[in-house]
């Protein structure tokens, strides 16, 4: 019966030693900031006219993040005729006690980023980039031009917000895609 | 469950037999020769089956085992690079005897007869000294691709990690210096963290055949040990260098080992390798930022008594890793755009750097270990381990954060730490005649950590308690084992739920039972079987992965209600060896019932626009395999070598393929070797083709691609090795891979949509044995 004393003892070392490695260093129910690195849930297009006054706005949002819930995605309604200005907004809605305004970012390094219209199914609308980083356009605001006989047949804009870090050359190739979005189009 | 393990308990035990054994106080003595040239085997090592215990060949080949009993021994006497005999003696007195063993270095697959339990009736191939050495300064899983059969899982070129009969991740466990390797083995692009300058023996078990390790072992083992403390006093050592012409690396090992005259119970070696290799070339342009910085270094202490032994043991891994920036994608159309591209951005091109910048990985890996041997009087060997291993993951990804603060901190966008501790006791019982023992109980614990704003699988704790019993039995020609294992998988996680932590536990209880056979027809011929039940719990990332899988553009979603996948496999080795002629054949096929594998279930749309998404689901699958090996020796110089590779995996439910499968391939090499024994030269030159075939079982709609064309690659070695006196060798190893500089993308590499595989590689190494 000897071996077995050894093996008992062997065993009875080894429950004592796995139950001193017992701490929890998270306990359940703690508040935690997740990913605040890149997030960005919202999108919002801002339409005035040329008196700064705010006519339409338009937004993506995806509070949850990656999977989850479905984003809601507005859809563009545009007056045949009308000349817009818009501006983008692009914010962190992830804590809706605490919206960050990721525009603010993107100003700062405007150097490293380009917002790409396009447009698919659409006629008579033509979109200019009109700010600047010194160098090339970024898109943060951009003039809207609505013809009088334009139309949308189910048409869609796509936006597209690259980062382009020290490869930015005024076209949408280069760099990585931040954002993504297909906007339905209405003309009226 | 428990009276089963009961049962098994009894049987076990049952047919034991404890007897007393009297004037055991006999020698046995002589030396180990070598069949062809009669010289003596320096240190070759003899065990006596089913009294676990052994002595090593002094350098002159002589030996001495003490403490034999009046009775018939079997003795398992080996060396390296060549075929392991056993032999049965009778004692009756003090006695001398010569052990003859054929020296064959070109064995093909050598399957070592290892005297360890559970490893005769499955298919083990270790790598052969001759394969290690042209190997070195590739990753692990690269070097044990050079076993028929294996294949790897690349991401890039400097990530990769072994498929076995098509199966990889969590269903390849790596026993690392006799622990279960504790990492992130999760993802593709987790490759083992294991330093291959560390360890001498490689060898892989396909199948679920060998229970003593881990249970749900689907694809395979992979066994990494290092070789015995020196048994005699003096200091020895190792120094490999190399260097390669494509990306410029050099990698250097010095190892070194001994035994002081005035402790002679203690032996040590240490190690230490440095590693560094800068941008990757295709035959046409520089992969940016694949460049690999790497810095380990092991430790490893014994004292030895008659009665017991104990061994200290510590290694650190460190590696920082450059990902190709070309790779790098924000969304699908990225992709798609990188996989319709024929020429690279300008933003990745480059020439050569050693730089590593972002997207990187850092990764850190710590193994403490403490074993110990007893042999206690009349009750065999219990084999005592205790380890805690540590593991830093941090993933960086190309762009820093567009916050500035954050960005200040350069943290890593997703960064894991797990902690494990294992304890593991095998007691071999001491065997009767026929029959032979194993027991053993183990004990992992396991917490892991994410230390990054980004979470794609949660914080969890896993508690794994196993049993296992092995029972074999051995006649003549025949052999028998009977395997049984139990694992207790406990998972708490933590999981982040609409910003809060929620508390998940999931428990399995898997069983693995295997029986096996291996029957000697003659000498030169046997056949080996294996039939394996064997259940695997989900893993962590099966359960409870959530959200984008960066680098391969999908949305993944674990799912805690999975099942344990339930595995029926049975596996078939015939071996062949004549003089001239050597045959191996190996086949499986494998039912697997609630198979666990990523489902795709459509687009989910997010701000990046649409991607694919896939949850984790059970399904049955079907896999079948031949893997096959021939040497012919043309004369006494030239050798030819063909090995082939086939494989068919099927999802049955869904009634299509089981996609990320290696494709089928074959590969054929000439040898010529020449021993100028008088000047104590050997010179070795070969040239071979591998043909990879396009793997056309995939599922169209699952794939971003159609998988690449086939391919065949050339390569050549030649090596020059000199012996000198008191037995320092030196050697030479030039090898070319890629010879022709071939362009081809392999489907098993995750970046086949973004690049070109490396092009010509030519390395030259200088091994260097004092």
């Amino acid at each position: 019966m000897k071996n077995f004393r050894i093996l008992f003892i062997l065993l009875l070392g080894l429950s004592i030693y796995s139950c001193t490695d017992d701490d929890d260093s998270v306990t359940p129910g703690t508040k935690v900031t997740p990913n605040e690195e890149e997030l960005i849930t919202t999108v919002q297009l801002i339409f005035s006219n040329e008196f700064n006054v705010i006519l339409d706005s338009a937004s993506f949002n995806d509070p949850d993040g990656d999977g989850g819930n479905a984003p809601s995605i507005d859809t563009i309604t545009l007056q045949s005729g009308t000349d817009y200005t818009v501006d983008l907004k692009f914010l962190d809605a992830s804590d809706a006690n605490d919206v960050e305004d990721i525009t603010i970012e993107i100003e700062e390094e405007d150097d490293e980023h380009l917002i790409c219209f396009d447009q698919s199914n659409i006629s008579g609308l033509t979109i200019n980039r009109s700010d600047s980083d010194g160098t090339y356009e970024v898109g943060l605001k951009s003039l809207w031009v609505v013809d009088s006989n334009a139309s949308s047949n189910s048409g869609v804009l796509k936006l597209t917000l690259k980062h382009q870090p020290g490869s930015k050359d005024g076209t949408c190739a280069p760099g990585d895609i931040d954002v993504e979005i297909d906007f339905p189009v209405i003309i009226n | 469950m428990k009276s089963l393990v009961f049962f098994m308990l009894l049987l076990l035990l049952g047919v034991q037999s404890f007897y007393a054994q009297n004037n055991c106080d006999f020698t046995l003595s002589g030396s180990v020769i070598d069949e062809h040239d009669s010289s003596k085997l320096a240190f070759a090592t003899l065990f006596i089956i089913g009294e676990q215990r052994g002595v090593s060949a002094n350098e002159n080949g002589s030996y001495v085992l003490d403490k034999l009993c009046p009775k018939t021994y079997r003795i398992v006497v080996s060396h390296i690079g060549c075929e392991s005999d056993t032999v049965e003696i009778k004692i009756s007195s003090n006695m001398k005897f010569n052990f003859i063993l054929e020296h064959h270095l070109e064995e093909l697959q050598e399957v070592q007869v290892n005297a360890s339990l559970n490893e005769n009736t499955t298919n083990k191939s270790q790598l052969t000294e001759e394969k290690l050495n042209e190997n070195t300064g590739k990753a692990l899983s690269e070097m044990l691709s050079s076993i028929n059969g294996v294949s790897t899982i690349n991401t890039g070129a400097n990530i990769s990690k072994p498929v076995i009969g098509g199966f990889k991740n969590n269903r390849v466990q790596f026993i690392n210096q006799g622990i279960q390797l504790q990492s992130q083995q999760w993802g593709d692009e987790h490759a083992p963290e294991i330093d291959p300058f560390a360890a001498e023996k490689y060898s892989v078990i396909k199948g679920a055949g060998s229970v003593k390790y881990a249970g749900g072992v689907l694809g395979g083992l992979v066994i990494v040990e290092p070789k015995a403390l020196p048994v005699s006093p003096g200091i020895s050592g190792k120094l490999n260098s190399l260097y390669a012409t494509n990306n410029r690396l050099y990698n250097n090992s010095l190892m070194l080992e001994g035994k002081s005259k005035f402790l002679p119970k203690f032996a040590w070696r240490i190690q230490g390798s440095f590693k560094r290799s800068g941008n990757i070339k295709t035959p046409n342009y520089y992969q940016k930022n694949t460049g690999v910085s790497e810095l380990n270094g092991s430790a490893d202490l014994g004292y030895f008594e008659e009665k017991w032994n104990v061994r200290f043991f510590y290694s650190l891994f460190n590696s920082e890793i450059g990902i190709f920036t070309g790779a790098h994608i924000g969304n699908l159309t990225d992709l798609r755009n990188a996989i319709d591209r024929n020429v690279l951005r300008p933003e990745d091109q480059e020439g050569f750097s050693y730089e590593i910048r972002r997207p990187k990985q850092n990764i850190i890996h710590e193994l403490t270990k403490i074993e110990a041997n007893f042999y206690p009087a009349d009750l065999g060997k219990v084999n005592f381990k205790l380890a805690r291993q540590f593991n830093i993951r941090e993933e960086f990804d190309r762009e820093l954060p567009r916050n500035k603060e954050l960005a200040a901190l350069n943290i890593p966008e997703f960064s894991l730490s797990l902690e494990s501790y294992s304890t593991q006791v095998n007691w071999s019982l001491p065997s009767s005649n026929k029959f032979q023992t194993d027991l053993g109980v183990s004990l992992v614990n396991q917490e892991n950590s994410i230390n990054s704003f980004r979470d794609f699988i949660p914080d969890y704790k896993q508690d794994v308690y196993s049993f296992y019993a092995i029972e074999k039995w051995q006649h003549k020609k025949t052999e028998l084992e009977l395997g049984f294992r139990i694992d207790q998988n406990n998972f708490r996680v933590n999981k982040i739920i609409s910003r809060e932590f929620e508390e998940f536990n999931n428990d399995f209880t898997n069983l693995t039972i295997s029986l096996g056979f291996n029957y000697e027809f003659t000498k030169s011929q046997s056949l080996k079987g294996n039939l394996t039940y064997t259940e695997r719990p989900p893993a962590i990332n099966e359960l409870y992965s959530s959200g984008l899988h960066h680098g391969s553009a999908s949305l993944e979603f674990g799912n805690n209600e999975l099942g344990k996948e339930k595995s029926s496999s049975f596996d078939l080795t015939y071996q062949l060896k004549k003089d001239k002629f050597q045959y191996e054949v190996y086949g499986y096929i494998r039912y697997i019932q609630d198979f666990i594998f990523l489902n795709p279930t459509g687009l989910d749309l997010t701000i990046r626009g649409a991607f694919p998404s896939y949850d984790w689901e059970n399904t049955d699958a079907l896999v079948r395999g031949i893997d096959q090996t021939i040497q012919y020796n043309l004369t006494s110089n030239f050798t030819i070598i063909n090995s082939a590779s086939f494989l068919w995996a099927n999802n049955l439910d869904a009634n299509n393929f089981l996609i990320n499968m290696p494709s089928n391939r074959v590969e054929t090499s000439l040898k010529y070797k020449k021993n100028f024994e008088e000047r104590k030269r050997t010179i070795t030159a070969k040239v071979g083709n591998q043909f990879v075939l396009k793997q056309n079982r995939f599922n169209e709609e699952q794939e971003f691609a159609v998988p690449p064309d086939s391919y065949s690659l050339f390569f050549t070695s030649f090596s020059f090795k000199k012996e000198f006196k008191n037995k320092q060798t030196i050697e030479s190893i030039i090898t070319i891979d890629n010879l022709l500089n071939e362009v081809y993308r392999d489907y098993l590499n995750r970046f086949r949509f973004f690049t070109d595989e490396q092009g010509r590689n030519i390395t030259i190494r200088l091994n260097y044995n004092f």
